[in-house]
């Protein structure tokens, strides 16, 4: 029952989402595309209840498995894109958040929601919910610093500031923003892979098994590891870092694909 | 005398050769009596700004051959061949050289379209050439005019009203890069007007604080003066260079002042803090690869120009009106410059007449010594007639000359009474007469007044 609605709710997304697209590359003058922010809103209190569903069906918290882990990651992500949207006044994040939401939750949409017995450990939960919060919060940093990568090309380039660009902010708030994301999700990361290892030995006997996720996760990890370092050593920040970001989560959201899909 | 131009604009030719010649005519005074050297050319003035240089001068000969001769002029200086050069140079004779000079005085030919500071700049290169001595009657009449021209299409037409001007562009850009222009450092490298005017633009904008530095600190501190700013020595560049987030350089220097080797120091010192180099000056400042530096933004005249189109379309409709004013004072010009044409023919016309009438009236004289009373009643009726006589053809040349159709009649004119036209070998009694010559047929120019009412 409760795959049917989130399929219904991946639907709404990827509509909200090219109607944001399409605002996007045709703004209207002195409209600030307020209304993709709040369908996306209407959008995620389907979302929720869609998981209160679920957790009612259950009876906790359903974060065991990748379907329940998956949605669960989309509606913090969309939660924290949209809020910041409209605190930085920049609909666009809350647009293009919109979109990674889709893929996200159209990939949980497809997977079975698995019986759920108890839980094997009780690392697991804490494990899951550290992970797909601190992935959630990367994941906005991410599209932060993509952002920010947007708006650094088009001042490299030397191209006016209109159309979408208009709808950024200064390059100076992104950076800032997606550093206090990072700063943010790097701790709960931090617990999420701990954990992880403490699950692991629970269920599979052993501390560390080497599969795409894992490695991927440690790697990314010591990536945003260096980048705080760097930052408040030497004070790296602009172009590399947001690349560094962008990449770094790029590749954990499709390691997590990739570990379960295949 | 005629007038040709020859010049290199934004609109023609990249920063890279504008820089060749403004570096080839940066001494003016050598500039100037060069070219009023060349076969020909009698007056000379260069327009030289980061948006242009331009050659104007006027000789004696056909306007073609003056334009040939300045032409092999300019190739030699930018040290190119025909091929490369033409495709950058624009070249006008008469009416269409006082046109382009017309436009940009106003601000119409300008990058950003009625910026404020062309004027002036047209108003130093006209006090440079004066200085030089190289400035006549033709092009300082012509130059004058065009100040008139600029002050009209100021006064009667919106297009500098909302002229944000490059320094506005900084500003804009600062904020693309900035959250908060209000704890950001603003430093000048030397200073013209329109880095002068960028960093009130900036102070506007609410920066927090404003440096300028200059090669000698005695400037500097003029300069700081002006913008309510802090003074500093150049030798201090790298330490200004960590501290600043907004750098306006406008130096005379031929070379780069911000090189990369300097650069790359700075930015671990700024802890890679953004910065944004707005670059006015012609030869550039800043070394253009210290723009491929993470957070390190570069923009040069040109590129202003692309951050900046936007808002040459208001203007645009404003420009079509001053367009007509410039055209209505090529009119006014071109009559007035085709009546003075007139001037010498009826000076010679009436100083031919006067002196037969005088001849014969002392032919006279000596034949019937009459009293001095009769003497005198001779010599009035002789003026009276040259007077009458006179009348009509002036009449009829003025009016000619007003519907643009004067130079048959004058040339048949001067054929028919063999007219002497060189004034310096005028008699001595037409001398005499010069007032009333020149209160009668002089004509003053008087632009059309009416127009300024519409």
């Amino acid at each position: 029952m409760a795959l049917i609605f989130l399929q219904m709710t991946a639907v709404f997304y990827a509509v909200v989402t090219i109607y944001g697209l399409f605002r996007m590359l045709r703004p209207t003058e002195g409209s600030q595309g307020r209304s993709v922010s709040l369908l996306l809103a209407l959008v995620i209190l389907v979302h929720a209840s869609v998981t209160w569903m679920r957790a009612s069906e259950i009876g906790r918290l359903p974060l065991s498995n990748l379907y329940d882990g998956l949605s669960f990651l989309g509606l913090v992500l969309a939660v924290l894109t949209v809020s910041l949207g409209f605190k930085t006044q920049t609909p666009i994040l809350a647009t293009s958040g919109g979109a990674l939401v889709t893929g996200i939750v159209t990939v949980a949409s497809t997977l079975a929601p698995a019986h759920q017995s108890a839980p094997p450990s009780r690392w697991f939960a804490v494990h899951l919910a550290t992970a797909f919060l601190g992935l959630a919060i990367f994941a906005t940093a991410g599209l932060v610093a993509f952002l920010f990568l947007l708006r650094r090309n088009q001042l490299k380039q030397k191209r006016r500031n209109e159309g979408t660009f208009k709808r950024l902010p200064s390059l100076e708030a992104l950076d800032r923003l997606s550093l206090r994301l990072i700063m943010f999700g790097f701790p709960l990361m931090t617990i999420g892979l701990s954990t992880g290892i403490l699950y692991s030995k629970d269920v599979l006997g052993t501390y560390w098994r080497w599969g795409i996720l894992n490695t991927v996760s440690v790697i990314v990890w010591v990536v945003f590891a260096v980048i705080l370092h760097f930052r408040f050593t030497i004070g790296w920040r602009g172009g590399k870092v947001a690349t560094l970001t962008v990449g770094g989560v790029g590749a954990t959201l499709l390691a997590l694909f990739a570990e379960y899909l295949f | 005398m005629k007038i040709a131009l020859i010049g290199v604009s934004h609109a023609t030719a990249p920063i890279a050769l504008r820089e060749r010649f403004a570096k080839a005519t940066s001494d003016s005074d050598r500039a100037l009596s060069t070219l009023c050297r060349l076969d020909g050319i009698t007056e000379a003035c260069l327009i030289s700004t980061c948006n242009r240089v331009e050659f104007y001068i006027a000789g004696q000969g056909s306007a073609e051959a003056l334009l040939a001769i300045l032409h092999s002029h300019v190739q030699s200086l930018s040290g190119l061949t025909q091929a490369e050069l033409d495709p950058h140079l624009y070249l006008h004779q008469e009416a269409d050289a006082i046109r382009h000079l017309f436009r940009v005085a106003s601000a119409l030919d300008s990058m950003v379209l009625g910026e404020p500071q062309i004027l002036g700049q047209v108003k130093t290169a006209f006090r440079r050439a004066e200085e030089a001595k190289t400035l006549g009657p033709v092009l300082r009449r012509v130059f004058q005019r065009a100040f008139h021209v600029a002050k009209r299409v100021r006064t009667e037409t919106a297009v500098s009203e909302n002229a944000v001007s490059m320094s506005f562009a900084a500003v804009e850009l600062g904020r693309q890069i900035f959250e908060d222009l209000s704890d950001k450092k603003v430093l000048l490298i030397g200073a013209g007007k329109m880095a002068n005017l960028a960093a009130k633009h900036l102070q506007a904008a609410g920066v927090s604080e404003v440096r300028v530095a200059s090669r000698t600190l005695l400037t500097a501190e003029k300069l700081a003066d002006e913008v309510g700013g802090v003074a500093s020595s150049l030798s201090d560049l790298p330490w200004l260079l960590e501290r600043a987030d907004i750098v306006i350089s406008s130096t005379a220097a031929p070379g780069y002042v911000v090189d990369r080797k300097m650069m790359h120091k700075i930015m671990r010192a700024r802890r890679f803090r953004n910065i944004l180099f707005v670059d006015i000056a012609v030869p550039r400042d800043i070394d253009p690869a210290i723009a491929k530096f993470d957070n390190v933004f570069v923009y040069d005249v040109d590129d202003l120009k692309s951050v900046l189109d936007r808002n040459q379309k208001e203007r645009a409709k404003e420009a079509t009106r001053a367009e007509a004013i410039v055209t209505e004072e090529l009119d006014g010009y071109a009559r007035w410059s085709r009546s003075q044409e007139v001037v010498p023919v009826i000076k010679a016309l009436r100083a031919q007449v006067a002196s037969i009438v005088e001849e014969e009236i002392e032919r006279s004289l000596g034949r019937f010594s009459g009293s001095p009373q009769a003497e005198k009643h001779l010599r009035a009726m002789g003026s009276a007639m040259t007077n009458k006589f006179l009348h009509p053809v002036m009449q009829a040349l003025k009016s000619e000359s007003a519907s643009g159709e004067g130079s048959v009649s004058l040339e048949a004119l001067v054929q028919l009474f063999d007219l002497d036209l060189n004034p310096a070998l005028n008699s001595t009694h037409a001398t005499a007469e010069q007032p009333m010559v020149e209160g009668s047929n002089v004509l003053p120019f008087r632009p059309n007044r009416s127009a300024r009412l519409g």
